[in-house]
């Protein structure tokens, strides 16, 4: 079962109820807030006009994170009611505020425009680095649309307590409280896991 | 937004039209000090590729237009 309601913002506020069960538990107090107009969400931490980064400290030191996502409320005509569905999303992580990522996981729905041809589930990696052919021609790693599956913000969290050393604010109850939000995601956007998205 | 029709206890914001086309306008003086219009032009042809500016400009396009 998807995250369906008869409107629109039932939708939301169901996406906005399943959000609160670990953003603010595990990563930061900042509002992560879901701009909605009509069918369309726009998933951000605002600050006036912009959509920031949060701070994350790690073993790297300070690092900061952005989180955003691209929603809309499709209207399913044999369902008689709204499905909530990712258009597109970004998770970078950042070396200072507002600096080039060092990390950037992407996803484009195959309805979009613009770079259509790539892999819609994508990372890339800065901070140097190619692949060296004997031709000596260089293929810089950042240029890379390497493939991913579906990634979840859970497991973007999961990246950075478990590779990066940052202390999630709920301590070592974070495995269950991911775990179950992940559960939750597999259940509600199933198609997500069978590659449908 | 100024005039966000914000509930505290909800994280959910909902905007207008245009609330929207004005956040536009900010957004492409700020990030890339041209019009709208030119923004738009630049993130059509995929100048704005890998960048921020490419996010809010998408971001903008995604609750004017659904796309």
């Amino acid at each position: 079962m998807a995250i369906e309601g008869r409107t629109a913002r039932e939708c939301f506020d169901g996406f906005e109820r399943e959000l609160k069960t670990f953003i603010p538990k595990v990563l930061t107090a900042v509002p992560f807030k879901i701009f909605v107009r009509d069918s369309e969400g726009d998933l951000k931490f605002p600050q006036g006009d912009d959509a920031i980064s949060v701070p994350v400290e790690t073993k790297l030191g300070t690092l900061y994170l952005y989180l955003r996502q691209q929603l809309s409320a499709e209207w399913i005509e044999e369902k008689n009611q709204y499905r909530l569905t990712t258009k597109r999303y970004w998770y970078c992580l950042y070396k200072n505020q507002n600096s080039q990522e060092l990390i950037r996981w992407e996803y484009l729905k195959r309805d979009r425009e613009i770079n259509n041809s790539a892999c819609r589930n994508h990372v890339h990696i800065h901070g140097g680095g190619a692949f060296s052919l004997e031709s000596n021609q260089e293929l810089p790693i950042s240029r890379l649309h390497l493939p991913t599956g579906w990634v979840t913000m859970e497991e973007i969290l999961r990246f950075l307590i478990v590779d990066l050393g940052f202390s999630p604010l709920c301590g070592d109850e974070w495995p269950q409280i991911l775990g179950a939000s992940e559960a939750r995601f597999y259940r509600d956007f199933g198609a997500k896991q069978r590659g449908k998205a | 937004m100024e005039q966000e029709l914000e509930n505290e206890s909800s994280a959910i914001v909902e905007v207008s039209k245009a609330q929207v086309e004005a956040l536009g306008e900010r957004l492409a003086r700020k990030l890339l000090d041209v019009s709208w219009e030119e923004a738009l032009r630049k993130y059509s042809t995929g100048e704005l590729q890998g960048s921020l500016a490419e996010i809010e400009i998408s971001s903008i396009v995604h609750l004017l237009n659904g796309h």
